[in-house]
């Protein structure tokens, strides 16, 4: 048994229903929202499983799962590809990634927990999956950032590498990659949450030898070898918040940017408590954050912070509970995390 | 399909008079009816290719998608690619050296008009195969077919890092595809050990016995004797066939005393080019030679059904390997002889494949470390940050791949993310192995029983018998020596049988700049070439290291002796004047110095130039000491080693000039002094070695 494979026989046929992975014109895979309603249908009927689905005829789909002649034929057409899926697969493997999927146990639980429905389907990665347990602190930010901002980055990532918490970031330039650096520098873990070129990305020597150190895990819900997308930029964002305890948002454009967005939808789903950094002259997105509810982080108060952990814990802001509006299927129900007062 | 519509297609295939053979049906039924993954342990012949094509038919008839093949033995199935297309199948191939139809087979996939997409091992991690054609296949697969699955096995002899993919994509794969893995060589542990690899495979196994075959074991100690042997047998039995040889050099020394002595030989191994080896291949199937010299490069797959004989010069490392070799011959006829000679040097070979079969991990550790620190690199690049020999380095890169630890883009290699620890227990574990193989050849060498049976034994066949027909089952042991002539003439072969030294052509790109600094300013020009001026003539050896006719000679007067006998200089003297007639002709004599033993190459040297009436000129000084280079593990350590460590001074003697050397390893030596001499304005420079060592297999 490989010790990177982690599709379960319900997770190779997720993957092939949900991934782009050797997808062709003539049927394409199916998007979050879709997926989470075949679950639903497949969840009812007799056939239960996802793997249940494989060597179907379509007549029979429709007639099972109740779903229009087209999206059965669009199943059978999707599931067929299961050789040449075998083989990239393969590829992908041999090169250190591996795959995992919603319904397979290895699936980063703390991520289907806080995002629910809204979890990627599929996720690609390297390093080891199973670092994904432990708690991180996301650090967001802008890609230009200024001194002070830098400042904090820094001292951020290096607190995380004290604490032993793994920043999670996206890996991209300015505030993702001085947080990561300085976290990994001191000694610590970090998981990047990449929109594009994951399989390119490994291949840079000092990252690759981070992975095979057991120090980074880098993952991403689209292909490992899409190119960038800002669509892809701001879908990744939920992954971040959804591996972290809390999150921290260094700075933020006002009402633009995929930092802004993803922290304001953080604080309406409440994925996890937003931190803001504040200060004197900390950006305007930041401080509108901080107005909708985001919890303050001063700049003057990090440096002399000791338990990085309590502090937190501390000083978590009050949110309301947001209700569920689509149930769980086939994932079981998360436990909720209960803010502080 | 029923078994009576199957039969018809059969004998659209193969005639009107076709019939199933034992089992045959059954695995068609299993794989393309009931739609099980079956390991088909059959032999050569019986028709495993049947199997797969009609249950492709089958599978398509019901609205599959089409079959893809692995087979390493593409370009050898011609004949029954066209027994599949009369039965109205499909099958088209993508190789490696047909690039130029893969348009065609494109079209075809687009259209759905192929039924078999036949591919080699290697294109399953062929970029373009992946991205171009794989997503032809109509997107979905409807039988995998693995051919010559023992390859699986890492405990097998045909291991191949490329079936250790393909094993990773059967497991990959939809339990609803059908899987059928054949093979016509597997004893019950690589049967154990591909079935463990690949899950749920139902096992489909025959008899190996090959009735036709009459097995003979002969033992002449002496390479002089079983060349006569050879000589004087070979013409005697009817058909053709082959004979196999454990290393190059002996397949190129065999096959030409054959010739000398009038029989129609040709060698056959992994230095010739792949054109010219298909050509033999057809020479041997139309019967215009007599038999080819062999290594184990004619492998796999060379099919004709009419071998009339497989014989061995040397003992193969194991039975798996003998039986696949020597079941060669007597496919489709009455009967074939399968002679094993075996020697003095089988134990040494034997033991120096063992030994160099698993790079140390230490080794392997090294190698990962020096590719972690880059984003890729050559293999001459690793090679020139390790003093490793080449070969062991491919080794170890090949083992690391199978690992996942590295991965090769073309020529380029690199660290990929996956970690790695040494399985020290499983090298261990397939080094006692290997030899417990050799220890099985040693016994069946020895035995006086029925030698089919033995093989059959070993093997785990389901029903070993007696033969009836080997030596030993007809009694037939008295040995017959050939004539002392015919020896006599072996051993003056042996000793007349100079090596050619190729000039080296090109300074390893990797340490150009430091060659630059070494050599004088015209050596390196603009690229790599050595410029022809400066170059060496093609050279010669008397021998090679230690072989049955001077080899043991020359190692005894380094060794032993300290001097170089008169006899070498006698068969110097007449290599250079009689059989090779270096042009233009030297006009005086030079020796590599030695830091060491300043006398030993010098004494000869001058005792060469007397003998053949030149002038010596001892002006080529050696600076500082330098390694022996046998401890040198590659070119570009090789090299090195040598840069500033000669110095020509003095007037040299004009014109072409005889540079002398005891042992030749790379040929560097003789490549940077060719330079130096010339560059003083000495005439072209004709190295002579003593003896060349490191024989190579395959």
């Amino acid at each position: 048994m490989d010790a990177r494979d982690f599709l379960t026989e319900d997770g190779r046929a997720l993957l092939l229903l949900c991934s782009t992975l050797a997808t062709d014109d003539t049927a394409s895979p199916f998007t979050l929202t879709e997926w989470n309603q075949l679950a639903r249908r497949i969840h009812d009927s007799p056939l239960q499983r996802p793997a249940a689905l494989v060597g179907q005829s379509a007549h029979a789909l429709a007639e099972t799962l109740g779903v229009t002649r087209d999206d059965a034929d669009r199943i059978v057409r999707l599931l067929e590809r299961g050789g040449r899926v075998a083989l990239e697969l393969e590829t992908l493997f041999s090169r250190g990634l591996w795959v995992v999927t919603r319904v397979d146990p290895h699936y980063p639980a703390k991520l289907r927990a806080t995002l629910k429905h809204q979890s990627p389907t599929v996720l690609f990665g390297a390093g080891t999956l199973s670092l994904l347990k432990r708690a991180g602190i996301a650090v967001v930010g802008s890609r230009n950032i200024d001194e002070a901002g830098t400042a904090f980055a820094q001292t951020l990532g290096c607190k995380c590498a004290e604490a032993s918490l793994p920043v999670v970031s996206g890996g991209a330039r300015g505030t993702d990659s001085i947080a990561m650096t300085a976290c990994l520098e001191a000694g610590g873990t970090a998981f990047g949450v990449l929109a594009d070129s994951l399989e390119r990305t490994i291949r840079q020597p000092d990252l690759r030898q981070l992975l095979l150190d057991e120090r980074l895990v880098l993952l991403t819900p689209y292909a490992p070898t899409a190119g960038f997308s800002v669509g892809a930029a701001m879908g990744r964002n939920k992954v971040i918040y959804g591996l972290a305890d809390y999150a921290v948002v260094v700075s933020s454009d006002l009402q633009k940017g995929g930092t802004w967005a993803g922290a304001v939808e953080a604080l309406r789903a409440g994925w996890c408590p937003v931190f803001a950094r504040d200060g004197h002259e900390v950006p305007a997105g930041n401080r509108k954050l901080l107005e909708l509810h985001a919890a303050a982080l001063p700049e003057t108060e990090l440096e002399s912070l000791s338990d990085l952990p309590h502090w937190f814990q501390t000083h978590v802001a009050s949110r309301e509970e947001q209700p569920e509006l689509l149930p769980m299927t086939v994932m079981e129900r998360p436990a909720k995390y209960r803010a502080k007062r | 399909m029923d078994r009576l519509e199957a039969e018809r297609l059969l004998q659209q295939m193969l005639g009107a008079d076709a019939r199933f053979r034992d089992g045959q049906w059954e695995a068609i039924d299993r794989a393309a009816n009931h739609r099980q993954r079956l390991l088909v342990v059959q032999r050569t012949g019986w028709g495993k290719s049947l199997v797969y094509f009609l249950a492709t038919k089958i599978l398509r008839d019901a609205g599959a998608g089409p079959t893809l093949l692995i087979s390493p033995l593409l370009s050898l199935m011609r004949n029954q690619i066209a027994a599949a297309e009369r039965a109205g199948i499909r099958a088209l191939t993508i190789h490696s050296e047909n690039l130029a139809e893969w348009p065609q087979v494109e079209d075809a996939l687009r259209a759905n008009r192929c039924d078999v997409l036949m591919v080699s091992p290697e294109r399953l991690s062929n970029a373009g195969f992946l991205e171009k054609l794989l997503p032809l296949l109509a997107a979905r697969i409807g039988l995998f077919v693995v051919d010559e699955a023992h390859c699986i096995s890492d405990w097998g002899h045909d291991f191949r890092p490329d079936y250790r993919r393909i094993v990773r994509v059967l497991r990959h794969l939809p339990a609803n595809v059908p899987v059928i893995c054949t093979t016509a060589t597997a004893n019950n542990r690589v049967v154990q050990d591909v079935m463990s690899q690949v899950v749920s495979l139902e096992l489909s196994r025959g008899p190996l016995i090959r009735p036709s075959l009459r097995l003979y074991n002969i033992r002449l100690a002496d390479q002089a004797e079983r060349l006569a042997w050879l000589a004087q047998f070979v013409p005697k039995l009817s058909g053709n066939g082959i004979i196999y040889t454990l290393t190059i050099q002996d397949a190129r020394r065999v096959a030409e005393f054959l010739q000398r002595e009038g029989i129609a030989a040709r060698q056959y191994h992994a230095d010739l080019e792949g054109e010219q080896r298909v050509q033999l291949e057809q020479a041997l199937l139309r019967n215009e030679v007599k038999a080819l010299v062999a290594t184990v490069a004619l492998g796999m797959g060379f099919d004709k059904p009419d071998l009339g004989f497989v014989i061995h010069f040397q003992r193969p490392g194991s039975v798996v390997a003998y039986y696949q070799q020597v079941g060669r011959a007597g496919r489709a006829v009455e009967t074939a002889y399968g002679v094993l000679l075996s020697g003095r040097e089988d134990d040494e070979i034997a033991d120096y494949f063992i030994r160099t079969a698993f790079p140390p991990a230490e080794f392997m550790q090294q190698v990962l470390a020096v590719l972690e620190k880059a984003t890729g690199m050559t293999i001459e690049e690793i090679g020139a940050a390790l003093n490793c020999r080449r070969g062991t380095l491919e080794k170890a890169l090949r083992l690391l791949e199978v690992d996942q630890a590295v991965e090769h883009r073309k020529t380029v290699w690199s660290r990929t993310a996956n970690p790695w620890t040494p399985d020290v227990m499983r090298a261990e574990q397939v080094t006692a192995l290997r030899r417990a193989e050799v220890e099985q050849m040693r016994r069946y060498v020895e035995h006086t029983g029925c030698l089919m049976e033995f093989l059959a034994r070993a093997l785990d066949d389901p029903s070993p018998a007696s033969c009836g027909k080997c030596m030993n089952c007809t009694g037939q042991t008295h040995r017959q020596s050939p004539p002392t002539e015919l020896v006599q003439r072996a051993v003056e072969f042996l000793r007349g049988d100079s090596i050619l030294l190729s000039p080296r052509l090109r300074w390893p790109k990797t340490i150009l700049p430091e060659v630059q600094r070494a050599l004088p300013a015209d050596a390196v020009v603009s690229s790599t070439v050595i410029p022809e001026p400066l170059r060496a003539q093609p050279g010669r050896a008397l021998c090679i290291w230690g072989d049955a006719g001077w080899g043991r000679e020359v190692a005894d007067g380094k060794y032993v002796a300290g001097r170089f006998s008169d006899a070498l200089l006698e068969a110097a003297a007449r290599l250079v004047r009689e059989k090779w007639n270096p042009q233009p002709a030297p006009a005086w004599v030079a020796a590599v110095p030695s830091w060491r033993r300043p006398e030993l190459v010098r004494d000869f040297a001058t005792r060469l130039a007397a003998k053949l009436g030149l002038p010596f000129a001892p002006l080529i000084q050696q600076l500082r000491d330098t390694q022996p280079q046998k401890q040198m593990e590659n070119s570009v350590t090789q090299l090195r080693n040598l840069l500033g460590a000669f110095a020509v001074v003095g007037d040299l003697p004009r014109g072409p000039v005889l540079l002398v050397d005891d042992l030749t390893d790379s040929g560097w030596t003789m490549a940077v002094l060719s330079v130096l001499l010339q560059a003083h304005g000495s005439g072209p420079v004709h190295p002579f070695a003593l003896a060349k060592s490191s024989p190579r297999n395959s």
